[in-house]
């Protein structure tokens, strides 16, 4: 039985979103199709999930969101990174690092 | 920052409710539409295309509400909801709500009451800078007939103002005290005033409005300064804020002093009860009244400011040290061997006064205390009767909460909606206890005795009282709401939907309330017991005279004025009174027979060696009369007569303690005793009375010796026995005296009894009310368990129809129910008195002052508060026992 893709914890989901803005401000699709192809489908994202930490990022002063015309001629949500996102995002992915080689030595050892 | 962007977002989603609505359906349906065309573009429908994205990534309405309960406006929004929703659900059973209201109006107003005049006069900080800092320097004595708090004499404080330096900064006051005022000499005005030492002010931090304050300087000149600073409110009041005032001269204390300055507003001195209106140097004030600086002459009362961080304790021993060493070298040589071991007796030390010296309240703060602790049992009490009420309300919502569930409402969401009806019913009874506790504070006060100086509490309520209220409203609402709400949100769905009736557990519940509520209530009625016994005992106990029919009042006069002149005017006086047919019998006597006054002086028994070294007696000057008007009866030999008043032969009547001591078998008439104070003269016994309880109901036995009030006469008080009405007497007094010495002016005039009462005031208070709460305590159980049983029976009408059916009897039914509710009674009652007795026994040591006569621990009274409260309980239980032997039958079976 195949297992069934696992929930993204919290804040590993919020850096996903913070990543993929630092390359462009994208809306809430493209977001979502981009960190799939990044994972290659380990994740299944639900919009309630997405659209929430997008929610919870944007009043935390991370992201900003712009009303901005769509490639096929409707209104969509654009969201950019902010100055303070950015440095959030750094300072992250530095301690994602040392959790992630930290964890992997133990991990050895055993 | 970002939590102002988060505040900001949620206010707009709040208030442009539709258009964040708009928004995030337009921003939601653009993504689903962007996934069901990438969909389309590898071939599907569109049809299918977008019914697999909802598959896929949940519905559009889920998703919605998951983002916006996201936000914390999401929660403000709930619980705005379930405050409609609760108010609206209120409103639909206006019985329930306005009982469960007013239950709680009157148990949180209860305490309220009882709280705001505590924190009034005993716990708000003075309006000073850093009250924290203040400190009061008392001196006590704990032994036995000496007990009491004392004050110091002027050079003390000089000394002790020395050793303060090192920790701060100490000052002096006299008690606060009521004298006349005037702007020219002649005027019947009494103000309240105060002598501080000239650093008052500074070391209080209080600042002037108006002029200046009080200055160091103002207390070196030999004599004092005469210089006064006005109150704010008594500068607005008497002068209308009037700025002119500065450097007049007003007459305090029929003296002239110079207006300096107006303190500043809200200041009203260092006792929280009394609005000062008045300030003057102590040194001038002494110098008026005559006082050299005597080490013996002991007025005025200690307060320091600490610095911050300073060792209390170590303060403290300082001044005990320099305390002892004055005791030792200044006060011992010359003092009397009562003086001396009363002064071997006493201590000082430091207690906080950030809240002032309140002295009404200390007195009331042990009877105080004791009654907020019986006012939150009651309200306890009636937080289980809410509670059952809820329960039974719950159970007839049963539909309305499953059908709630059903439709996917969470069993927290429930529960949380239901806690906020408990809660709007707290808080409104909340609002309405503070309206009601303004006026209970006011009752409050109105049982207070009458005081000489103005109470000035300021009892509006403040946040402390808001405060109070509100946690009060919280805790109760966690009390009765919690458990009912928690219970009818985990019901099992499967249950309720098999519909017709069920044995519901909450009847259970109900009960385990009811013996709760029977175990408190029975303390309540022992404890009401003991406060009314006591003041049974002190009521009925003899006082030796009898102070019903006797009017009593003082007269003031001019300082100065001679005693001839006095010692005329008080024998027309009573000449007068007595002319009036109304009246049987005028007299006067000083000091005052009652209360705190009295002189005191050793005597000296000729022909007899005196028994031990306790040789002190009691002294009054007394004016022909004086016994038949207070109804003091003779024993032996003869009243004193008014050629007595001459003193050409000294005569003196004394007490049948006095004779028992000094003469035991022998007579006492005809025996000769000198009295400290004059010495020249040997006065003969010519009667003995009976032993009066001059100085309080639960002082000892004094050994008295009464004098006729002689050639030197300063003034005291009117006794007077009469057939008419308090209110023409005091006409009629009022005449008399007016018509006799316009110099003269009555004070006070008031019935013997209501002095004798007020001394009993404590005692009065704490029985009425402790037992008030007893009996709402009573009726409060009595009524729970009715409801009780009410409900239980009337869903048990099938069952007892059955039972009837098969041949019971309306004995056998009756028998049933009384049978239950007496099992609920006696476990509440067992488990109460374990409850009493662990008290009584505890608090033994705490209450013993408060009781008289009667032991905490008395079985007659525990017998008695039982079998009273089993008597409510079986009448309370007849009702519903009656209801089920009615049930008819056939109508029972037809119920289903």
């Amino acid at each position: 039985m195949p297992e069934k893709p696992s929930d993204l914890v919290q804040g590993a989901l919020d850096m996903l979103i913070l990543k993929t803005l630092a390359l462009e401000p994208m809306h809430g699709y493209g977001i979502s199709v981009r960190i799939e192809q990044m994972r290659k489908g380990v994740f299944c994202l639900n919009a309630g999930s997405l659209f929430l930490a997008i929610q919870r990022l944007e009043r935390d002063g991370l992201i900003d969101g712009e009303w901005k015309p769509t490639e096929n001629n409707r209104r969509g949500r654009y969201y950019t990174l902010t100055a303070k996102g950015r440095k959030r995002l750094d300072s992250e992915t530095r301690e994602w690092g040392r959790q992630v080689a930290a964890i992997g030595r133990i991990l050895e050892a055993s | 920052m970002s939590l102002f962007r988060n505040f900001a977002i949620g206010l707009r989603s709040l208030f442009r409710k539709n258009q964040v609505d708009r928004e995030l359906d337009e921003e939601l349906g653009a993504y689903l539409e962007m996934e069901a065309a990438e969909k389309m573009r590898q071939g599907v429908s569109r049809k299918d295309a977008l019914r697999e994205v909802r598959l896929e990534r949940g519905s559009l309405e889920v998703t919605k509400e998951v983002v916006r309960s996201g936000g914390w406006e999401f929660f403000v929004e709930t619980c705005w909801q379930d405050l409609h929703f609760g108010l609206r659900m209120l409103r639909k059973s206006p019985a329930f709500t306005a009982v469960a209201v007013l239950t709680l109006t009157l148990g949180i107003g209860a305490n309220t009451a009882i709280f705001t005049l505590l924190h009034a006069s005993l716990w708000r900080p003075l309006p000073v800078k850093d009250p924290q800092e203040i400190f009061h320097l008392m001196r006590t004595s704990s032994e036995g007939d000496f007990a009491g708090e004392f004050s110091y004499s002027f050079p003390l404080f000089q000394q002790f103002s020395k050793i303060a330096d090192s920790w701060g900064e100490m000052f002096a006051t006299e008690t606060v005290s009521s004298r006349k005022f005037s702007l020219d000499t002649q005027s019947t005005e009494r103000i309240v005033g105060e002598a501080v030492s000239a650093n008052f002010f500074s070391v209080l931090h209080v600042e002037p409005i108006l002029g200046r304050v009080l200055e160091p300087q103002d207390d070196n000149a030999l004599g004092g300064r005469h210089f006064a600073v006005l109150s704010h409110g008594f500068w607005v009041r008497r002068f209308q804020s009037d700025a002119a005032i500065l450097g007049k001269r007003i007459f305090y204390d029929e003296v002239p002093y110079t207006v300096v300055g107006v303190a500043q507003p809200g200041f009203f001195g260092i006792e929280p009860e009394v609005s000062v209106d008045v300030w003057v140097p102590v040194t001038a004030a002494s110098a008026n009244r005559g006082w050299r600086p005597d080490p013996n002459i002991n007025w005025l009362r200690l307060l320091l400011r600490l610095r911050p961080g300073v060792n209390v304790s170590k303060a403290q021993a300082m001044f005990e040290t320099a305390f002892r060493a004055h005791v030792a070298d200044t006060l011992m040589p010359g003092a009397s061997p009562r003086w001396k071991s009363m002064l071997e007796g006493q201590h000082v030390t430091l207690r906080p006064a950030r809240s002032g010296l309140a002295s009404t309240g200390r007195r009331y703060e042990k009877p105080l205390l004791v009654l907020l602790a019986v006012a939150m049992v009651v309200l306890l009490i009636s937080c289980a009767n809410i509670a059952n009420l809820i329960l039974a309300r719950n159970a007839a919502r049963r539909q309305e909460i499953m059908v709630r569930l059903a439709l996917g409402a969470s069993r927290g969401r429930i529960a949380w909606q239901l806690f906020t009806e408990h809660f709007l019913l707290s808080f409104t009874g909340a609002v309405c206890a503070i309206f009601l506790s303004v006026w209970g504070t006011r009752l409050l006060l109105s049982l207070l005795p009458q005081s000489p100086l103005p109470l000035a509490f300021d009892l509006r309520p403040d946040f402390a009282v808001f405060g109070f209220a509100v946690c009060t409203a919280f805790v109760t609402a966690t009390l009765f709401g919690l458990g009912p709400a928690l219970r009818a949100s985990s019901e099992k769905l499967e249950m309720s939907f098999r519909g017709g009736h069920q044995i519901t557990a909450s009847s259970s519940t109900g009960r385990l309330l009811l013996v709760g509520q029977f175990a408190l209530t029975l303390p309540l009625l022992v404890g009401a017991g003991l406060f009314l016994e006591t003041l049974h005992n002190l009521k009925s106990s003899d006082l030796g005279f009898r102070p019903e029919n006797v009017v009593t009042f003082d007269l003031s006069f001019p300082k100065g004025t001679s005693e001839d002149r006095l010692r005329q005017a008080y024998a027309e006086i009573q000449e007068r009174l007595e002319s009036h047919p109304g009246v049987l019998v005028a007299s006067y006597s000083s000091p005052s027979v009652y209360g705190d006054g009295g002189w005191s002086g050793r005597i000296t028994v000729s022909g007899h060696s005196t028994p031990s070294e306790d040789n002190d007696v009691g002294m009054i000057s007394v004016s022909p009369g004086f016994f038949e008007s207070i109804g003091l009866g003779l024993l032996q030999g003869r009243y004193l007569n008014s050629q007595d008043q001459e003193e050409r032969h000294p005569v003196a009547v004394v007490n049948e303690s006095l004779a028992r001591y000094y003469f035991g078998a022998d007579s006492a008439i005809g025996q000769r005793i000198g009295l400290a104070g004059e010495p020249q003269i040997v006065r003969e016994i010519v009667g003995v009375v009976r032993d009066a309880r001059h100085y309080g109901i639960r002082e000892r036995v004094w050994r008295m010796v009464y004098m006729p009030a002689g050639k030197s006469w300063k003034g005291g008080s009117f006794f007077v026995r009469a057939t008419v009405g308090e209110h023409s007497l005091s006409g009629i007094i009022r005449a008399e005296v007016a018509a006799s010495d316009k110099i003269l002016q009555v004070e006070r005039i008031q019935p013997f009894e209501t002095v004798v009462n007020d001394m009993i005031s404590q005692e009065h208070l704490t029985a009425l009310l402790s037992s008030a709460f007893a009996v709402l305590a009573c009726l409060l159980a009595a009524i729970g368990l009715y409801g009780v049983f009410a409900y239980s029976v009337s869903r048990r009408t099938n069952e007892f129809g059955i039972r009837m059916a098969l041949g019971a009897q309306r004995r056998d039914i009756r028998r049933l129910v009384l049978r239950q509710t007496l099992g609920v009674t006696l476990a509440g009652v067992a488990i109460g008195i374990a409850v009493a007795l662990g008290l009584a026994r505890t608090l033994a040591a705490t209450i013993a002052g408060m009781l008289y006569g009667i032991q905490s621990t008395d079985i007659g009274l525990f017998v008695g508060a039982t079998v009273s409260l089993m008597a409510v309980a079986l009448l309370a239980a007849l009702l519903p026992a009656r209801r089920a032997t009615h049930v008819d039958p056939l109508v029972a079976l037809r119920y289903e």
